[in-house]
């Protein structure tokens, strides 16, 4: 083996430089790379070497130059690791601080708490210990930055007590930004009260902000003047000192801008702390950009709702509308209904007084006065029974005798109008728990259209039954029946195909059915007849007043 | 009683039994020779054969619209005067209502529509 070549061959072709030691070369000549010493030392040629040098006084006197050389290198080498630790633990720390953060921006519910924990991570001496720090967002449809939030003093000797109060609460960074999230109300201080005025329109020309923002790119300067920041304000706060400012960008814009000095450490600012601030914005970006869409999506909700509630008022008041319009037509008809035997009742009575003073017969006259009157009575509570709701007084009833009951009432008619009746009434008795009145009410309506429908005569059948949970009586008339289109309106109130009539007699009859649980049919053909069924529930526990 | 009221003859036409008997009586002992009809087809036949020399004719009626059957006397005879008599006044402004020859709101005062049969029959 050749003695002067290393025994590992570490790297290839290098010399054993104890070996060359122990050949008498001088160590000015030896080339002893510093990233060799740990390997030599732990080689076994070298330690053989060592040994066989023992004893050799030339030897010796080398050796121990080669031993505090190869010291004097380790502690070297070891005051450059002990470097690299330090860097290394800040480097932790800042990824500490950067995690923290990023899990305080999860937590952060508003886009204030949001720029709360930003800023706190900016300025925290645990964190990133910038002086003081502003942040501005873009306002994009005015198209300019606004100040949002600023964490430091505006006056250098405000910063001691602050300081000094955080020092005395000895709250860690992680107990800051928890106090961040759990706080409702954050304090206000100068700096965002005047942070809040500044307004940057975004063009180049008002200087480094809005450029930062356009061109994505941060900048620091050493000393902040009007030649960077057109703002007044601005200047009165930063202006005079080396100043950085740090875009917040998110994946697909830039969101708006972080400004940050050192005013009483007077701290440099170095090209690493912009890189870990632009880490930082970067991380507040998504954050941020996900709350500025949050809070357009909560104002668009806002205006959605207000809008909405407009509407819902608008509603009301077409329905009030609509109430009036009835109203309105109901006071048309009743008025028109009501003119009718009023004009009656002037004429005759006029005519009795003249035929009073000749000494006429008047009885004629009072006849028709008295008929007159009766029908005004009667349009009168007409009107009150569809506008009045009533209490109802429920009793058993039987269906059948209800209608021989109302038939007897309209018996006259029915002889005189030439209609013959057809009763097809259930064999057992109907009972049904109804106000047998408006029960009376209700066929009396019935049986008056039906005779109405046949002016030229014509049957008349009555029946009653019992279907599905329903007790029915059914009104059918061999009548002229009405189209689909008079069908529709049937209901209506006011509505009335007849010369008198107020046309609420079915409006009125339907409130009665369904208040008592029931529902009321129709069915009609032109020129054969209509067929009108009434449906009451067999039982019924509880009644509307 | 004026002479030219004898033997004037009026139809009415009303859908209300005693408004109509009413006007008839209050006619008759004016002068005029009365004939009335309770519907438009009623009043369009009677006034074929009675050839009346002026009709009262009311808006609302029961069949058909008064102011169609309005049309449908004017096309009968065209010099014929009309008198619309109505609850209603609104009417008046209905474009339809024109051809008539005068608008009477209907009142228990009868004098108004007296006056104005009197000098429609006169011109």
């Amino acid at each position: 083996m050749d003695s002067s070549k290393c025994p590992l061959d570490l790297p290839e072709g290098t010399d054993c430089w104890i070996n060359s030691i122990l050949d008498g070369k001088s160590l000015d000549e030896i080339s002893l790379p510093r990233d060799r010493v740990s390997s030599c030392v732990k080689c076994p040629y070298f330690k053989e070497s060592v040994q066989r040098s023992m004893g050799r006084r030339s030897s010796d006197l080398l050796m121990s130059q080669a031993v505090s050389r190869l010291l004097s290198i380790l502690s070297d080498y070891n005051a450059e690791l002990s470097g690299m630790a330090t860097d290394l633990h800040h480097k932790i720390e800042k990824l500490t601080v950067l995690k923290t953060v990023a899990e305080a921006f999860l937590k952060a519910a508003n886009l204030k708490d949001c720029l709360w924990v930003f800023l706190t991570g900016v300025t925290a001496g645990e964190a990133y210990g910038f002086n003081r720090a502003a942040v501005f967002l873009v306002n994009q449809p005015r198209r300019a930055l606004e100040g949002q939030l600023g964490i430091g003093h505006v006056r250098l000797e405000d910063f001691k007590d602050t300081w000094d109060s955080i020092k005395k609460s000895r709250l860690t960074f992680q107990e800051m930004i928890r106090r961040i999230i759990d706080q409702p109300d954050l304090p206000e201080n100068h700096l965002t009260e005047l942070v809040r005025k500044i307004y940057i329109p975004l063009t180049p020309q008002f200087g480094l902000l809005p450029k930062a923002v356009l061109e994505r790119r941060s900048f620091t300067v050493p000393e902040l003047t009007e030649e960077h920041i057109t703002d007044r304000q601005m200047l009165s706060v930063f202006g005079g000192r080396p100043c950085a400012i740090v875009p917040i960008i998110s994946r697909d814009s830039a969101l708006g801008v972080v400004v940050v000095d050192n005013p009483v450490t007077g701290a440099d600012i170095s090209q690493e702390d912009i890189s870990m601030l632009e880490t930082l914005s970067y991380l507040a970006a998504s954050k941020i950009n996900n709350l500025i869409l949050n809070n357009q999506l909560e104002v668009r909700v806002a205006e959605l709702e207000h809008v909405y509630n407009l509407l819902q008022d608008n509603q009301e008041y077409l329905l009030e509308t609509e109430r009036l319009v009835e109203a309105g037509k109901l006071a048309t008809t009743i008025a028109h209904e009501i003119k009718t035997p009023l004009v009656t009742i002037g004429g005759y009575s006029r005519r009795a007084l003249k035929a009073f003073e000749r000494g006429d017969n008047i009885t004629r006259d009072l006849q028709i006065l008295v008929e007159e009157i009766a029908r005004l009575e009667w349009i009168t509570s007409g009107v009150l029974d569809y506008s009045k709701k009533r209490t109802l007084n429920l009793r058993n009833v039987n269906l059948n005798s209800i209608i021989n009951e109302t038939l007897e009432i309209v018996q006259g008619k029915l002889t005189y109008g030439n209609i013959d009746v057809v009763l097809q009434l259930s064999e057992s008795e109907l009972i049904v728990k109804a106000d047998k009145d408006r029960l009376k009410q209700v066929l009396f309506n019935l049986l008056d259209n039906a005779i109405q429908a046949m002016p030229d005569g014509g049957t008349l059948t009555v029946s009653t039954g019992t279907d599905g949970g329903y007790e029915w009586f059914k009104i059918v008339d061999s009548g002229c029946g009405m189209s689909q289109k008079t069908i529709d309106k049937l209901f209506q109130p006011f509505f009335t195909t007849r010369s008198s009539g107020v046309g609420l007699g079915l409006p009125v009859s339907q409130r009665i059915v369904a208040d008592h649980g029931g529902y009321l049919e129709v069915s009609s053909e032109l020129e054969h007849g209509s067929v009108f069924t009434v449906n009451l529930p067999v039982h019924r526990q509880e009644m509307k007043g | 009683m004026s002479a030219t009221k004898l033997g004037r003859k009026v139809l009415i036409v009303e859908d209300e039994k005693h408004l109509l008997d009413l006007y008839r009586l209050e006619l008759e002992e004016e002068g005029y020779k009365v004939a009335t009809a309770e519907s438009g087809k009623a009043a369009l036949k009677v006034s074929e054969s009675f050839e009346p020399d002026l009709v009262v004719l009311d808006i609302r009626l029961g069949d058909e619209e008064g102011l169609r059957v309005l049309s449908d006397l004017k096309y009968q005879k065209k010099d014929r005067p009309v008198i619309l008599n109505s609850a209603y006044t609104h009417y008046k402004h209905d474009f339809s209502s024109w051809s008539a020859d005068a608008y009477v709101v209907k009142s228990g005062d009868m004098s108004e529509l007296k006056d104005k049969i009197r000098s429609l029959l006169q011109s």
